[in-house]
C-alpha cells in the first residue's frame, strides 16, 4: 500500500489514491524527472511472470495516439508491479451520465469518430490489442472536448478475462467466455477480436443515448429503435448495428464503423432513396440507350439487306435481259460496296460473280469471265459448285487456256465423279481445238449421262453450235430446240433465231415457216428482253427474206433510233432501200461509211466481208465514189 | 422502322438520363443543406 508523499524508485512521488477496481489500486503520482502527473496502477495478480509482464508493457509503450494515454513503464516496488501511464485530466462519461447530461448528436458523433479511430489503431496493431473493457467510466472527456480511452488492460491469462469484464457493456461472446470460466469449462471459450470492442462501444453509446444500462442478462432490454430519441435514424442505426447480438452482423472492424459514421448522412432514408432513384434511372436510361444503339445497328443492317435485295433483283434483271453493260456496272458496285458486303452472304456473292462471269462470257471477254467464274466457284456452296466449276472450265477453254482447263477437269472428276460435267468440258476443249467430231461424241456422252439440267442444256447448245459451223441449219435448229425445251433464255433464242434464219435463207419449201419461226424468236427477244443491234438486223433480215421489205424497213427505222451510232443498222437500211429502189440508199450508205470509221474493232469483226463489199458497191453506185 | 425506333430510344434515353440526374442532383444538394441545418440545430 502506498501513501501520499511516498517516493517510489526515486522517480515517482505518490500524490493520492484515486481509485481501485478489478485490476488493482490506482494512484495519482508525480514524475519527478518529467515533472508531470502520471497514474500508477498496481497490478493485483502477484503471481504474474515478470518477463511476460514486461513484454506486454513494452508493446503498450510503443502505442502513440492522441486518444490514448501514453504508457511509460512498468516498475516493481515492494514485490508489487505498477504500470505508469499518462494522467488524463478530465471527466469520464459516467460522471456526465450520472449528472443527467443529455448529449447532442454532433457531440456523440464527434466522440464516436474518435473512439472508432483509436479502436482501429489498437486492433490494427501487431499483435492486435483488444481493449475488452470499453464503458463510460473508461472514456475521459478532456478539457479540449476530445476523448481519451483509458484502462486498456493487460490480459495475460483466462483469469484476466474475468477481470476485464464489465457485465453491462460486454459483448455476448465475452460474456459466454466468462460464464465458461466460472463454470469450469474454459475449453469452450472463443477467441475474442475487435468486434468485442465494437459491441462494448455500442453498449456504451446505448447508455449515453437512452440513460439506460444495457444489461446483457436483461432479456427485456428494448432495442434502441424502441426509444423516442432526439437523434437521427442513421445514427441510431449505426449504434444498433454495433450492438448486434450476432457477431457476423456487427461492423467487421472499427474502420468500417468509422466509415459509416463519416457517411452518416448517407444512411438517411431520404438520401438512400435519391441514390436508388439515380441508380435506377441510370440503369433504365442505359438500357434504353444500349437498346437504341443495337436497334440502330440492326436497322442499318436490315436496310442494307433490303437495299441489297432490291439492287440484286435489278442486277439479275439486267443479266436476264442481256444488258451486260448495266449488269457489270451494278455488279461491280454490289461487290465493292462495303455497305452491301457486310450483309451479303457467300452464296449471294458467288451468284453475283457467276452472273458477272456470264456477262463477260457473252461479250467473249474470256479473261474476265475466268476470273469471275473462279471467284464464284471459290465462294460457292455445294449446290452451285458443280455449275460454277463447269463454267470456269469452259471459260478457260474459250480463252485457249487448255492446260488450266485440264487441271479443272481433274478437280471436277475428284469432286463430282459421276457427273456429266467432265464430258461437257472435254467436248468444249475438243471443239476449241477444232476436233468437232470428237466434241460431238463427248457432247452425246454428256447427254447420255444427263437428259435435263444445266449440263444437258450446255451440251445441246454446243451441238447446235457445231452444226451451225457446218451450216447444218436443220440439225442446229433441232439441237437448239432441245436446249430450249430445258430452258428458254436469251442465249438459246438468239441461236435459234440465227438457225431459223439460216434455214430460211436456203430457199427451200419450208423457208416461210422457218422465217416465221425466226421472226417469232426475235419478237420474243424484243418483248421479253431487248433487241441488240445484231438481233434487230437479223429480225429485219427475216422480214426481207420473207418478202416484207416495208416491214423490214420499219423495223430498221426503229432500230436506228435505238442504235443511232451503229453502222450495221445503216448498212442493212442501205441494202433494204436498194431492194426497194429507194433513193435514200445513198444517204444510208454515207451514214454507214461515216459510222464504220468510228466503230470499234469488236463491231467491225461482226460485219461479214460479203456484206461489207455489198455496201461498198452500193456506195459507189449511189454516191459515185469509192468507200 | 428499327432504325427510327433505335434513334428515338437513344434520344429518349439520353434525355431521361439528363433530366433525372439533374433533378436528383438538385434534391441531393437540398438534402445536404437540410442535413447540415439539422446538425447545426442539434449542436
Amino acid at each position: 500500500m502506498l501513501f501520499s508523499g511516498d517516493i517510489v524508485n526515486d522517480t515517482y512521488s505518490i500524490v493520492e489514491e484515486i481509485g481501485s477496481g478489478g485490476m488493482g489500486v490506482v494512484y495519482l503520482a508525480y514524475h519527478l524527472r518529467l515533472e508531470k502527473y502520471v497514474v500508477m496502477k498496481k497490478i493485483k495478480n502477484r503471481n504474474l511472470d515478470s518477463s511476460l509482464l514486461r513484454n506486454e508493457v513494452d508493446i503498450l509503450k510503443k502505442l502513440h495516439h492522441p486518444y490514448l494515454p501514453q504508457v511509460y513503464d512498468i516498475i516493481e516496488y515492494e514485490c508489487d508491479f505498477y504500470t505508469v501511464i499518462d494522467y488524463i485530466d478530465g471527466k469520464d462519461l459516467e460522471h456526465f451520465i450520472n449528472g443527467g447530461y443529455v448529449f447532442t448528436e454532433s457531440q456523440l458523433i464527434k466522440w464516436l469518430r474518435q473512439l472508432c479511430e483509436v479502436l482501429d489503431y489498437l486492433h490494427c496493431n501487431n499483435p492486435p490489442i483488444i481493449h475488452t473493457d470499453i464503458k463510460p467510466a473508461n472514456i475521459i472527456v478532456r478539457d479540449n472536448g476530445d476523448i481519451c480511452l483509458i484502462d486498456f488492460g493487460i490480459s495475460l491469462s483466462a483469469d484476466d478475462a474475468v477481470k476485464g469484464y464489465s457485465k453491462n457493456y460486454s459483448s455476448p461472446e465475452q460474456y459466454m467466455n466468462v460464464m465458461n470460466i466460472l463454470n469450469g469449462t474454459p475449453e469452450f471459450n472463443v477467441q475474442l477480436d475487435g468486434r468485442t470492442d465494437i459491441y462494448s462501444l455500442g453498449a456504451t453509446y446505448y447508455h449515453l443515448m437512452t440513460g439506460c444500462i444495457p444489461d446483457i442478462e436483461d432479456e427485456t432490454l428494448p432495442l434502441l429503435e424502441g426509444y423516442e430519441l432526439p437523434y437521427s435514424q442513421p445514427f441510431v442505426s449505426i449504434i444498433s448495428k454495433a450492438m448486434e447480438w450476432d457477431i457476423k452482423k456487427r461492423y467487421k472492424s472499427a474502420a468500417k464503423m468509422l466509415s459509416a459514421v463519416d457517411n452518416i448522412k448517407k444512411q438517411d432514408e431520404r438520401y438512400k432513396r435519391y441514390i436508388l432513384l439515380q441508380v435506377l434511372s441510370s440503369v433504365v436510361s442505359g438500357i434504353m440507350i444500349v437498346s437504341g444503339v443495337l436497334m440502330f445497328v440492326f436497322g442499318n443492317y436490315e436496310i442494307a439487306g433490303t437495299e441489297l435485295a432490291t439492287q440484286y433483283d435489278l442486277f439479275v434483271s439486267y443479266c436476264d435481259k442481256g444488258d451486260t453493260v448495266s449488269a457489270k456496272q451494278l455488279g461491280t458496285d454490289l461487290l465493292n460496296n462495303s455497305k452491301y458486303r457486310n450483309v451479303m452472304t457467300d452464296k449471294t456473292m458467288a451468284e453475283i460473280l457467276h452472273y458477272m462471269g456470264d456477262c463477260y462470257f457473252d461479250e467473249e471477254d474470256y479473261a474476265n469471265a475466268v476470273e469471275n467464274y473462279k471467284s464464284a466457284y471459290e465462294n460457292a456452296d455445294d449446290d452451285d459448285a458443280e455449275v460454277y466449276l463447269r463454267d470456269y472450265a469452259i471459260a478457260l477453254v474459250r480463252g485457249k487456256r487448255f492446260s488450266e482447263a485440264q487441271s479443272v477437269i481433274s478437280t471436277a472428276e475428284e469432286k463430282f465423279p459421276n457427273s456429266s460435267v467432265n464430258k461437257l468440258i472435254q467436248a468444249e476443249i475438243e471443239y476449241e481445238n477444232g476436233n468437232v467430231d470428237t466434241a460431238m461424241n463427248y457432247a452425246n456422252e454428256c447427254l447420255n449421262a444427263e437428259q435435263n439440267g444445266d449440263n444437258a442444256f450446255a451440251a445441246w447448245l454446243l451441238k447446235g453450235d457445231i452444226c451451225m459451223d457446218k451450216n447444218q441449219y436443220t440439225d442446229a435448229v433441232s439441237n437448239y430446240e432441245s436446249a430450249r425445251s430445258i430452258d428458254e433464255n436469251l442465249s438459246v433464242l438468239r441461236k435459234l433465231g440465227q438457225a431459223y434464219l439460216g434455214m430460211g435463207s436456203l430457199g427451200s419449201d419450208v423457208e416461210n415457216s422457218s422465217l416465221q419461226k425466226a421472226k417469232e424468236c426475235y419478237s420474243t427477244i424484243r418483248d421479253r428482253y431487248y433487241l441488240s443491234a445484231e438481233d434487230g438486223i437479223n429480225y429485219s433480215q427475216a422480214y426481207s427474206l420473207s418478202g416484207d421489205l416495208s416491214g423490214a424497213k420499219n423495223l430498221l427505222d426503229e432500230l436506228a433510233k435505238t442504235y443511232p451510232d451503229d453502222c450495221r443498222v445503216y448498212m442493212q437500211l442501205a441494202v433494204i432501200s436498194n431492194m426497194q429502189n429507194d433513193s435514200q440508199c445513198g444517204m444510208y450508205c454515207e451514214k454507214a461509211r461515216a459510222l464504220y470509221k468510228e466503230s470499234s474493232d469488236s463491231v467491225k469483226q461482226t460485219i461479214d466481208s460479203n456484206r461489207l463489199n455489198e455496201i461498198k458497191n452500193l456506195y459507189r453506185r449511189y454516191l459515185g465514189s469509192v468507200w | 422502322m428499327l432504325l427510327v425506333l433505335g434513334i428515338a430510344l437513344i434520344i429518349v434515353g439520353i434525355i431521361l438520363l439528363a433530366v433525372t440526374q439533374i433533378v436528383l442532383w438538385r434534391k441531393i444538394k437540398k438534402f445536404n443543406k437540410e442535413w447540415e441545418d439539422e446538425q447545426n440545430e442539434m449542436s
